[in-house]
């Protein structure tokens, strides 16, 4: 080549260092992809987060479903990388995962608030994308916390949700921001002495603390160069400190001093605090984190980085087994794996499906059949996964109100396949089916809701809570009068529809049937809902002290039996017939839906364990909803009611 | 009087009552996102009306709604209902309930609430009162400083608007008129930018607040006169959270005035040994938090452990674990425990009354269902005959 000119040589230059930049971003944004073998041993890895040892399969899935709103991340190329690829990513490669588009925005006020163009209306965002307008964030976020809660608008709300991602985001990827910090322990023949020759990370240096905090007592000359090897030295650990703390907490603990044993795993940050201010044994601890360095020093190298990570994996869940904590992490993984209960609404629309069918062609036996299996098969799977999320927190099916969907969704498909049994009108097995698919979308939108407000799905409870024997006998049994109204809610829509539509015209004994159907189910409502509203006060008399205190939850309960009380009653007086049963019925769903969702949102009261947010607009859709349907029932049975004629009685012509 | 026992013993009265009853509970429920718990019980529960600000009854309160329901559900449930074999569920279920509302009524009428609040090694054999007030005289120069005369808060609490009640006691060389009692207000200097409730007193008056959503929030104030044998007048202002109380001088005498949350004996002292606040490993969420305590009743000391779901059941009373404090993140102690404390002779009758009205329903219920599918599989039985 020839160089002849200095332009020349300035352009031959100038290639050159655009050709290394364009092979070092290539080399910037790629790695060796993960090995199923090192998902494998990841996901399993036990960590402490919220207060309970969960696998590192779930802490991963809950932080992606936070920030991305699904437990996979779809890049911009169209490759898809599970939970615990990207957690390794963010993990060991943060320069490549800050790349991620993993940050979704549902408002894209967001995004002008921040001075950023948005994409779309609702779209995904990388970390470096959205830093240019961290500032202006953090400043809209600030006045968003000021407003009272109640009063936060959606704008507020997804603000202060994208300034806490972004913190998550930063949280999660300082696992080994200490580790990869530069200490200048070289700086002084003192400190050489020491340590010795420089290495990489911090673990290193921690069975050298002792050392060290004696050669800083001892050496007080502020002019003398160790001394200022030595405070720079304090002042850059110090420094590390700033970092680190929201890490997950992966390690086992050390007991105390005297011997106790401690319930707090570590995070890093922890094994530097405490190496520094305990004198406890924490060779153990120290080992691990010089472990997990090991990896992120061989993470461009597949298989040795495998090698550690087994080394890593085995010591931990050594650790967690010998505590008596890793029993329920394998039953957690398969949980999530399975995905029963995206498979069980899977099922549910199936035999929704079917039953539509088997309405159009009435004869077909196997279309019954079929809408019954699909239902079986989907309830099996949901109260396949109730059970085993019983198992693993050990506590009774509901618990949080994610739980309670789970949990009234699967009654009343279980109530109505029952109805189904009894009548064999083929009503009670549509009404299985839609509910079921219903209640199971439900569940997939609220975890999404509860995993940001919470960060899990199995979160600890509360003090007042803690208790299984009024979790199993209160909560349980007012789920199952929840579920009680919606059901018999549910067969009066069929009632009411039926009559609208004119179907089976005539046929007054199918529709005495369905009404029969929605006061057994009033029944079923009102028996678990007292009782559950009864045993709820007889648990606060044990918790705070009075049988009553007119608490909204409180009162939500006791509409339901007031309102199935009511429907009882009237029919008894004969004030209602089967309209009029069917149509307080749905106000009784209504009502339930009240109980169920709609005091939470009041923020008010004892239950403040309860309180969620962001699902006013729903419910009052549903309402509205509702209230169209009774609306046109009136219409109905105006247009249907008979001309009274002379010396008719309307009592009995009604 | 027959019209009258039909009438009571209607469906049509049980489900206007229980339509009043569900309408009070709903608006008594949204009511509290503004005004609180405590306003809401006093205005739609703890009320015979509901009234319009005017002072005019436009709804049945819940007193009055629950008393109709009550002699409804005797009237109706039990004395006109068929005592009959298929009727005893529901004879049941009507006699629970009566039960439970009665128990409410007993702990309405004759409960004392409370709260007892200590730090470690601290002891007390009274509780306070979350809402109400009292005033409390005695002679200084007694060696006890204990209350001599005390007036209730029932003779307290209405004196709004200007209206004044006087007090005299055998033994109290003077009278002492009291007015102007106000819910919440803060007794300060009186200064030019603000307008005093009531008469200024040496330079102070009272600044009128508006209610706190939680009422124990609240801080209660009230003018006071003392008016001895020969007409002489001694004013102040007794307010809650006032220092010191009020010292009067009459005939050589010296009596101190009080006004204060209500303090309640009781038959036994309790020491605050140790309080444990339990988290949450690796977060601040209280996972448990419990007090060891030690009941104390003349020489007899008995170590026992307060914690949230386990209360101390003891001599009428029942000691709760309601709170600790100060509850700053981070901070390791001394703390200070609360207890609610309350005297309900009614305290277990709402669970004996759970488990007959969940009979009552298992049978009724049972039976209408067990009924039902006897006459599905007979409808089944016919059409499967007359398809053959």
């Amino acid at each position: 080549m020839n160089f002849s000119s200095p332009l020349r040589l300035f352009a031959a230059l100038a290639l050159g260092m655009a050709l290394a930049n364009s092979s070092f971003a290539q080399q910037k944004n790629t790695h060796a992809p993960w090995s199923d073998e090192v998902v494998e041993l990841f996901s399993t890895l036990p960590v402490q987060d919220g207060g309970r040892i969960k696998p590192m399969d779930s802490y991963a899935g809950l932080h992606l479903l936070t920030l991305n709103g699904k437990r996979t991340l779809k890049l911009d190329d169209g490759t898809k990388l599970d939970q615990n690829r990207w957690l390794l990513d963010v993990f060991f490669f943060p320069e490549i995962a800050r790349d991620y588009p993993c940050f979704r925005v549902q408002n894209d006020g967001v995004l002008i608030t921040m001075g950023l163009e948005a994409k779309a209306k609702r779209a995904w965002y990388s970390y470096n994308e959205l830093i240019p307008g961290r500032d202006k964030l953090e400043e809209a976020a600030s006045r968003a916390a000021q407003i009272e809660k109640i009063k936060r608008d959606s704008l507020d709300i997804q603000i202060l949700k994208l300034a806490e991602d972004l913190h998550t985001f930063e949280a999660l990827s300082s696992l080994l921001s200490l580790s990869r910090q530069d200490y200048s322990t070289d700086a002084d023949p003192a400190l050489v002495e020491i340590f010795g020759p420089k290495q990489a990370g911090l673990a290193w240096m921690l069975p050298k603390q002792a050392a060290l905090q004696e050669l800083a007592r001892t050496n007080t000359d502020a002019d003398s160069a160790t001394y200022k090897a030595v405070r720079n030295l304090f002042s850059e650990l110090d420094n590390a400190l700033t970092t680190g703390f929201r890490a997950v907490a992966l390690f086992p603990p050390a007991d105390n001093a005297d011997g106790q044993r401690d319930d707090t795993w570590w995070r890093p940050y922890d094994v530097l605090v405490q190496a520094f201010t305990t004198d406890r044994d924490m060779s153990t601890q120290i080992e691990l984190l010089a472990t997990l360095e090991k990896l992120d020093q061989q993470k461009n190298q597949p298989d040795a980085f495998l090698a550690t990570l087994r080394d890593f994996h085995n010591r931990v869940v050594g650790m967690a087994e010998a505590r008596g904590e890793y029993g329920h992490i394998p039953l957690e993984v398969k949980l999530y794996r399975w995905n029963l209960f995206t498979n069980s609404l899977v099922f549910y629309l199936l035999a929704f499906l079917i039953a539509t069918f088997s309405f159009l062609l009435p004869n077909k036996a196997w279309l019954r059949y079929g809408t019954a299996g699909a239902t079986i098969l989907a309830l099996g799977l949901a109260a396949t996964g109730i059970v085993l999320r019983c198992i693993i927190r050990e506590r009774p099916p509901v618990v949080t109100l994610y739980d309670t969907i789970l949990f009234i969704t699967s009654v009343v498909v279980l109530a109505a396949l029952f109805m189904e049994w009894i009548t064999r009108q083929r009503i009670g097995l549509f009404i299985a089916a839609f509910l079921g698919a219903a209640g199971m979308f439900l569940a997939g939108k609220y975890e999404l809701k509860e995993v940001a407000s919470s960060g899990d799905t199995m979160a600890s409870v509360v003090a007042v809570l803690d208790t299984n024997y009024y979790l199993a006998i209160h909560v349980t049994t007012v789920a199952m009068g929840y579920a009680g109204g919606l059901l018999a809610s549910a067969i009066a829509h069929v009632w009411i529809f039926g009559k609208l539509f004119g179907i089976r015209k005539g046929d007054k004994a199918f529709y005495k049937g369905i009404s029969r159907m929605v006061y057994g189910t009033v029944c079923f409502s009102l028996l678990f809902a007292l009782f559950g509203t009864i045993m709820g006060g007889v648990w606060a008399n044990d918790s705070w002290g009075r049988f009553w205190g007119w608490d909204p939850k409180e009162n939500g309960a006791l509409l339901i039996c007031l309102w199935m009380l009511i429907i009882l009653h009237a029919r008894l007086g004969g004030y209602i017939r089967e309209r009029g049963l069917a149509n307080l019925a749905i106000i009784g769903g209504m009502v339930v839906s009240a109980s169920w969702w709609g005091v939470n949102l009041l923020n008010v009261g004892l239950h403040s364990y309860g309180f969620t947010s962001g699902v006013a607009l729903t419910l009052f859709i549903m309402w509205g909803i509702e209230a169209l349907v009774l609306a046109l029932s009136a219409i109905d049975a105006m247009r249907n009611q008979p001309r009274p004629s002379r010396g008719a009685n309307p009592e009995q012509s009604a | 009087m027959q019209k009258l026992y039909r009438l009571f013993a209607s469906y049509g009265l049980a489900c206007v009552l229980l339509l009043c009853l569900f309408a009070l509970t709903l608006f008594g429920t949204l009511y509290q996102v503004d005004h609180g718990l405590y306003a809401a019980k006093q205005r739609f529960f703890n009320s015979w009306f509901l009234h319009t600000d005017s002072g005019l009854p436009f709804f049945p309160g819940g007193i009055l709604v629950m008393s109709l329901l009550t002699i409804n559900l005797i009237v109706g449930g039990l004395m006109r209902i068929q005592w009959r074999k298929r009727n005893a569920g529901v004879l049941i279920i009507h006699l629970g309930i009566i039960f439970m509302l009665i128990s409410g009524l007993v702990k309405f009428v004759n409960s004392e609430e409370g709260h007892l609040t200590l730090y470690e090694g601290q002891q007390s054999d009274q509780f306070i009162s979350y809402h109400l007030y009292e005033v409390s005289i005695w002679e200084i120069s007694q060696a006890s400083q204990v209350p001599q005369w005390i007036i209730p808060d029932e003779l307290l609490s209405d004196l709004a608007h200007g209206k004044k009640r006087s007090f005299h006691a055998k033994d109290l060389p003077f009278t002492l008129v009291l007015s102007d009692f106000l819910v919440n207000c803060k007794a300060l200097p009186k200064g030019p930018n603000w307008q005093a409730e009531g008469e200024v007193i040496d330079g102070y008056g009272f600044l009128k607040l508006p209610p706190e959503k939680e009422n124990e929030m609240n801080v209660a104030g009230l003018h006071a006169e003392v008016i001895d044998a020969n007409g002489h007048v001694q004013k102040a202002l007794l307010w809650a959270r006032q220092q010191a109380p009020w010292a009067v001088e009459v005939d050589g005498h010296r009596f101190a005035i009080e006004l204060a949350h209500t303090a309640y004996p009781m038959p036994y002292t309790i020491r605050l040994d140790k309080f444990t606040k339990d988290d949450h490993p690796g977060t601040m969420m209280a996972k448990a938090y419990k007090s060891q305590v030690t009941r104390i009743h003349g020489s007899d000391e008995k170590p026992i452990l307060i914690q949230m779901n386990e209360p101390l059941r003891e001599g009428g009373l029942v000691l709760f674990q309601a709170s600790y404090g100060p509850s700053t993140p981070g901070y390791q102690g001394p703390f200070f425990s609360v207890f609610s404390v309350v005297r309900n002779p009614s305290d277990k009758w709402p669970e004996y009354s759970l488990w007959v009205i969940t009979f009552g329903l298992v049978l009724a219920f049972g039976r209408t269902l067990l009924n039902f599918i006897r006459r599905q599989n007979q409808r089944r039985s016919k059409a499967a005959g007359e398809q053959a």
